[in-house]
């Protein structure tokens, strides 16, 4: 009986600035194989389906529990973890893409420091460490840690910029996640305190009003983070800053 | 208490250069509702008079032609907000990468930008061949005018197209504006904004390819 066998059809770069190609590669079938561990088999033996022996593809992974969001890549399409994707059901040639949205460094590996960026912009943490005891924060209401929980699973892995058609080369949109995470620091009574700080950041370019309402983000994004609701959220509060700065300053 | 809440928040002093983009996309957001979102609506309501018949449609339409001030009120409530909302819309849609991820909102999103595009050239057609046609030929849009224009097959499916995309369009925008503006917030909220806009879109298009297709009876 011959062996079963899964082809996986990757699209390579050596470096940021060369030309992107594709190559196959043919791997014994496993139904509980994810993309990392069929490309962890493939850089045990890099030979292509040709025969011609080359350099291990480079991706970047590390919880391998869709936790870190590190391995996040286009997978036949549709951007998600690879190491959440199961062999099982994949069937045909698989198409493995790293992301578009982002600068490739090698092959898989794409760098999505611009993510980071976005994040330090709009002060999306809770300043908490003085020069002296700040004493202990306000008591948070248990629903209101609960719907704040939603958002803390962000892991910036970057499937919500992906899937976003106002994210592109042409346009300064910071995409889906930092709404959500400058919401999420908004909630917590002390983080409040530099709310106009945030909203300054979501009202200039590349905030908020860049985005175009298609709700690609919140359909993709892996930890099912209610981002339309953080980008309703944060429309009302710069409409409420603006009517506030317009006719009480 | 002033000071307090300036050194609390000395972000609050006054709009960057940064905010006036947001500003600009608001302006656009909002022209888009008011007032070219209620014209239509009006638009729609006062050619529905042909509906009872040309010369009911002609006087109930008298008073369009008679307003203080004319071409200044055409000009602030119609002319400029329509070509600034239109060429920033361009411009957004320009900037847009639309994709093929099969959700709902996501074919509502490149439908709102293909409508937007199809809605620019429909209302430069449709005004250069009817007001700005009079105020250069000094020749109404009475009912014969409308009456031939709707015969013509041709004429005819550019007002069908056009009509549609530009009530496809307020409608999805209505929603859309909801969320821009933080209205409907939650999940649940924006789902029920959505069916109501579909459902106003079904309505809208059906009363406007009424009145076209009314033009089409004889004098
Ligand atoms: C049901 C289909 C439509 C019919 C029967 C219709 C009919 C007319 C007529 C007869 C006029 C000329 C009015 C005059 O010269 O006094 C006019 C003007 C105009 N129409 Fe329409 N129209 C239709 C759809 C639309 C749509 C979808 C728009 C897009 C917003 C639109 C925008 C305008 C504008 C901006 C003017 C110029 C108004 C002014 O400057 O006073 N129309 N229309
Ligand atoms: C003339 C050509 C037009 C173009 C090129 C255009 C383009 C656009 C675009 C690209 C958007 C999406 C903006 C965004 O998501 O950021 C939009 C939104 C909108 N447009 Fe237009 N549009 C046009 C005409 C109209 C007309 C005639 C109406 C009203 C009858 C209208 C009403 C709206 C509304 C209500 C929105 C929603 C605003 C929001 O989401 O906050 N537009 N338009
Ligand atoms: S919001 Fe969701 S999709 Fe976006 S980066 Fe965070 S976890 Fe990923
Ligand atoms: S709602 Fe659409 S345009 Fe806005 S961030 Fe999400 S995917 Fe992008
Ligand atoms: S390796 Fe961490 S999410 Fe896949």
């Amino acid at each position: 009986m011959p062996e079963q066998t899964q082809v996986l059809r990757i699209k390579r770069q050596e470096t940021p600035n060369s030309e992107p190609y594709y190559e196959e590669f043919e791997i014994p079938y496993l139904p509980h194989h994810n993309i990392i561990s069929m490309l962890m088999e493939i850089r045990r033996n890099p030979v292509t389906r040709q025969g011609k022996r080359v350099a291990p593809v480079v991706f970047d992974a590390n919880c391998l529990e869709e936790v870190c969001g590190s391995c996040t890549m286009v997978i036949n399409g549709r951007v998600r973890q690879g190491c959440s994707q199961l062999a099982e059901g994949l069937g045909g040639p698989v198409t493995v893409e790293p992301m578009s949205k982002f600068p490739v460094i090698r092959d898989l590996w794409v760098d999505r420091s611009k993510m980071f960026e976005a994040l330090m912009k709009a002060h999306a943490w809770i300043p908490i460490d003085g020069t002296y005891d700040l004493g202990p924060g306000p008591r948070i209401a248990p629903h209101v840690q609960e719907f704040a929980y939603l958002f803390s699973r962000c892991m910036t892995c970057g499937c919500c910029l992906e899937a976003c058609p106002q994210v592109n080369s042409h346009s300064k949109f910071m995409g889906a996640a930092v709404i959500g995470q400058a919401y999420l620091m908004s909630q917590h009574p002390t983080g409040k305190m530099n709310l106009d700080e945030r909203l300054d950041a979501m009202m200039s370019e590349g905030g908020v009003a860049d985005c175009g309402n298609a709700q690609n983000c919140v359909e993709v994004c892996p930890k099912e983070i209610p981002l339309t609701t953080a980008i309703g959220a944060v429309g009302r509060q710069t409409s409420i800053k603006w009517l506030r700065d317009l006719f009480m300053k | 208490m002033a000071e307090a809440e300036a050194a609390a928040a000395p972000a609050i002093t006054g709009m960057t250069a940064d905010q006036r983009h947001w500003l600009l996309r608001r302006l656009h957001s909002l022209s888009g509702i008011i007032p070219i979102g209620g014209f239509l609506f009006f638009h729609i309501f006062e050619n529905a008079f042909v509906l009872k018949g040309g010369p009911v449609w002609w006087k109930e339409t008298e008073f369009t032609r008679n307003i203080p001030l004319q071409v200044a009120v055409e000009a602030t409530v119609l002319w400029i907000p329509i070509l600034y909302h239109a060429i920033y819309g361009i411009v957004i849609t320009v900037t847009a990468q639309p994709n093929d991820y099969p959700f709902e909102r996501n074919y509502q999103y490149t439908l709102q930008r293909i409508s937007g595009i199809l809605a620019f050239l429909f209302i430069g057609f449709h005004v250069l061949t009817t007001r700005a046609y009079f105020y250069t030929t000094g020749v109404e849009t009475d009912y014969m005018r409308m009456h031939n224009f709707m015969m013509n097959p041709l004429i005819l499916a550019t007002y069908i197209v056009g009509t549609l995309a530009c009530v496809y369009h307020l409608t999805n925008g209505i929603f859309t504006f909801t969320i821009t503006w933080g209205i409907a917030v939650g999940a649940k909220a924006q789902t029920l904004v959505n069916r109501v806009c579909v459902l106003l879109f079904v309505v809208l298009a059906v009363v406007s390819v009424a009145i076209l297709v009314a033009f089409r009876t004889p004098a």
